[in-house]
């Protein structure tokens, strides 16, 4: 035992094999790489364009409501309506949806009533998203096992499996003054990804998913 | 070199270093699929790359994004279901598919028990022997930052070995 030390320990970490990528998956992923990479960059830049044209549209749109109203003012508008914050505020909100489906951390909150339950869910979800991600939860809480991974998946809380959205391909579009549409690819399963999203006092509410 | 030409390059030059860091952040073996969305999301944002920064600490700081992704992903579904359906997974633990050596076994399950950052830098600093720019640059926090984080982290290391379940002791 008094063999262990920190420079010893430091030592086998520093030995952990390594891995290496086969030769000939080497050379059929580089193939795939730039064949997926080439549609993946269209639409990417597709997304980008269509983005930056609904973002034009979203600033002319609230300049002139800061010319009028004067309620608006342009800082706060571009941080409403920019990307980060839309993105954001749509991974905040599955992220709360995720806590509340992992048993150790809702055992942990004081989230034992209904009401409170979905009280919390309010501040993340907007109707029809928040009755349906809390009647699922709701349900899934009180089955009693035999509850499929299809299942989990084939329902709205399904949300909670996909990756982060910024991290993938997204697209913005502006559906009305105060909502958005957000598309994204889900990078482990690639499936398509939408919400619908509407802005409540300065949160993006996710309000419809579809999926 | 062109775009391509560089991110094949690059492919080449940090594609396996790339697939061991996923490896032991994940705990999977199987990730080659994650290695190649790293490098797919390189090559959509090569534009932003800076140059201050080193390509290889650019490369793993995508890996670490995609694989915080997965790691996510994966837990969550696997907490569900291990709550649902009332029983665990029997597959062999990725410490038994990931290391032959028993002690590295037992090390590199005490290595995911730290909590972060302390379990990344000893991946990046310890079992990628990155050096302590390098580090500092994939997680964005300061050299000396690094240099404690990781010797905190060797130190409990060591004290967890003299708890409970030590490896010699059962092993003698």
């Amino acid at each position: 035992l008094n063999r262990i030390n920190e420079d010893f320990i430091e030592k086998e970490i520093n030995a952990f094999p390594q891995f290496e990528i086969e030769q000939d998956q080497k050379e059929k992923m580089l193939q795939e790489i730039f064949s997926n990479q080439v549609n993946r960059s269209d639409r990417y830049q597709g997304v980008l364009s269509k983005y930056k044209y609904v973002m034009a549209l979203a600033a002319t749109f609230l300049i002139s409501l800061t010319l009028v109203f004067g309620w608006v003012n342009n800082r706060n508008a571009e941080q409403l309506f920019g990307e980060t914050k839309i993105l954001t505020d749509i991974d905040v909100s599955i992220q709360k949806l995720r806590n509340l489906s992992i048993p150790y951390i809702y055992d942990k909150s004081n989230l034992d009533t209904d009401i409170k339950v979905k009280d919390y869910l309010s501040k993340y979800y907007g109707n029809p998203a928040l009755n349906e991600v809390f009647l699922t939860w709701k349900q899934l809480r009180e089955q009693d096992g035999d509850i499929t991974e299809e299942e989990i998946e084939n329902t709205k809380l399904n949300i909670i499996f996909t990756t982060n959205p910024q991290n993938a391909d997204f697209l913005i579009e502006k559906t009305s003054v105060n909502t958005v549409s957000v598309t994204w690819k889900d990078e482990m399963t690639g499936a398509t990804k939408k919400v619908v999203c509407k802005l409540e006092g300065e949160r993006w509410l996710i309000s419809e998913i579809k999926q | 070199m062109d775009k391509k030409g560089t991110i094949e390059k690059w492919f080449l030059q940090y594609g396996d270093m790339v697939k061991s860091f996923i490896v032991y952040y994940t705990g999977k073996v199987d990730v080659d699929d994650l290695v190649q969305d790293v490098f797919i999301k390189a090559y959509i944002q090569y534009d932003s790359f800076q140059g201050s920064s080193l390509p290889k600490t650019w490369l793993f700081s995508i890996a670490r994004n995609t694989a915080i992704d997965q790691v996510r992903r994966q837990s969550s579904l696997k907490r569900i279901l291990d709550k649902f359906k009332g029983e665990f997974y029997t597959q062999n633990s990725p410490e038994e598919l990931i290391l032959n050596d028993e002690l590295k076994q037992v090390l590199y399950k005490k290595v995911n028990t730290l909590r972060s950052p302390q379990r990344e830098v000893v991946i990046l600093r310890g079992i990628m022997q990155l050096s302590v720019k390098e580090t500092s640059d994939v997680l964005n926090l300061k050299e000396k930052q690094i240099s404690v984080i990781y010797h905190r982290a060797l130190k409990k290391l060591k004290a967890s070995f003299g708890e409970g379940e030590s490896y010699f002791e059962s092993h003698k």
